[in-house]
């Protein structure tokens, strides 16, 4: 009885470990058809959820003919003004999130476009204009993998305003990232973030510290202005990220701070010179304002 | 065998909607009860279509740890 009993527990194992190296070998090796299946099971499922939570909370009510105008007026001329400003031309393609983090397996975001779509490896995720929060790491046919810079162990150089530092932030999940610097910098809640390797955008801001006296270094930890648990849509790049050089990280940190400095102030309220000459006051380094600093920027 | 079959697509659907604090433990008692090679397969294709951002297929080696710990525990606890 109990050789019986042995025998079919060495049988299970040896089972389960052919399994297991088969599937090791196919995830390694030849993970198309396995992305095809999975891709038949899960997409579905995701859309079906989202769609579902749309409804009970009332937010899947159809555009009007007037309000759908008004979107196509203002797409219109948001990209006009895009153009005349020279800001980059890049297309970019809207697509719906289907899984968000912590819900899903891994901390990551499945959007509802794929190679089908036109979607590419690679090529950064925005939320907002100029805000990115991640890349696609993998395309199916009908839907993307997107790893986010807050997926856990992913490293990113971000610039913190403030105390003016350059630092590395590494992702800890859930939508946060966390920073690493020594005690005496003077880290404060609600610091502006930059990660200038892949946006020149702000990505958030420093929402807690973890500082201990006692301790040689202290946390930062940064999130997004939009918490990614709750984003519906996402813009997608159509040019691969690129590696980039410590001098045009810091032409990009620049360009943001001055884009901050500038709000958009409409046209009765602001009041200065007619004149083409020069007025810059800012004396910091590399900080050249613009002739007209009032001018309204997007 | 309906029982299982049921446990089984129940799992299935609450490992892709709900965290993993949640869903492991569901499947700790499927692999105590069963032998769950049915298991393998399912992590398996959450990692090619979740995981693909992953250096490791984490769920398949979690599974197997699992299916394979608990298949020797169960014979040390005589609960098979």
């Amino acid at each position: 009885m109990k050789l019986r009993q042995t025998s079919n527990i060495k049988g299970r194992i040896l089972i389960a470990t052919a399994v297991f190296i088969l599937a090791v070998l196919f995830w390694r090796f030849f993970p198309t058809p396995g992305e095809f299946i999975s891709e038949t099971i899960f997409r579905p499922l995701l859309q079906g959820e989202t769609a579902l939570n749309n409804l009970v909370r009332g937010e899947s009510q159809p555009l009007s003919d007037e309000e759908s105008n008004e979107l196509d007026y203002l797409r219109a001329e948001n990209a006009s003004l895009r153009e005349v400003l020279g800001q980059s031309d890049e297309p970019r393609i809207a697509a719906g999130v289907i899984g968000r983090p912590s819900a899903l397996p891994y901390d990551v975001l499945m959007i509802d476009k794929g190679s089908d779509d036109g979607i590419k490896v690679d090529t950064p995720i925005y939320i907002g204009n100029d805000t990115v929060i991640g890349f696609v790491a993998e395309t199916y046919q009908n839907s993307s993998l997107v790893a986010l810079l807050s997926t856990p162990g992913f490293a990113s150089t971000a610039y913190i305003f403030g105390p003016n530092i350059y630092t590395t932030a590494v992702g800890i999940g859930g939508g946060v990232t966390r920073i690493h610097v020594p005690q005496g910098i003077t880290l404060n809640i609600g610091d502006l973030v930059v990660l200038p390797s892949v946006s020149p955008g702000i990505y958030g801001t420093v929402s807690a510290i973890d500082s201990v006296p006692e301790r040689a270094e202290q946390y930062g930890y940064l999130t997004t202005d939009k918490p990614i648990s709750s984003l519906k849509v996402v813009a997608v790049g159509t040019r691969p990220l690129s590696v980039m050089e410590f001098d045009e990280a810091r032409a990009v940190v620049e360009e943001t701070r001055r884009e901050f400095l500038s709000i958009g102030v409409p046209a009765e309220f602001l009041i200065e010179a007619q004149s083409s000459t020069s007025t810059a006051t800012s004396t910091e380094e590399g900080l050249e304002a613009d002739a007209e600093v009032n001018t309204v920027t997007e | 065998m309906t029982f299982r079959i049921l446990y089984f697509i129940g799992l299935s659907l609450l490992s892709v909607f709900i965290t993993p604090l949640i869903f492991v433990p569901l499947a700790v008692l499927y692999a105590i009860r069963y032998f769950a090679i049915e298991i393998l397969p399912l992590a398996f294709l959450i990692d090619v279509y979740f995981g693909a951002a992953n250096s490791l297929p984490l769920y398949t080696i979690g599974a197997f740890l699992l299916i394979i710990s608990l298949e020797i525990g169960k014979h040390f606890l005589m609960l098979k």
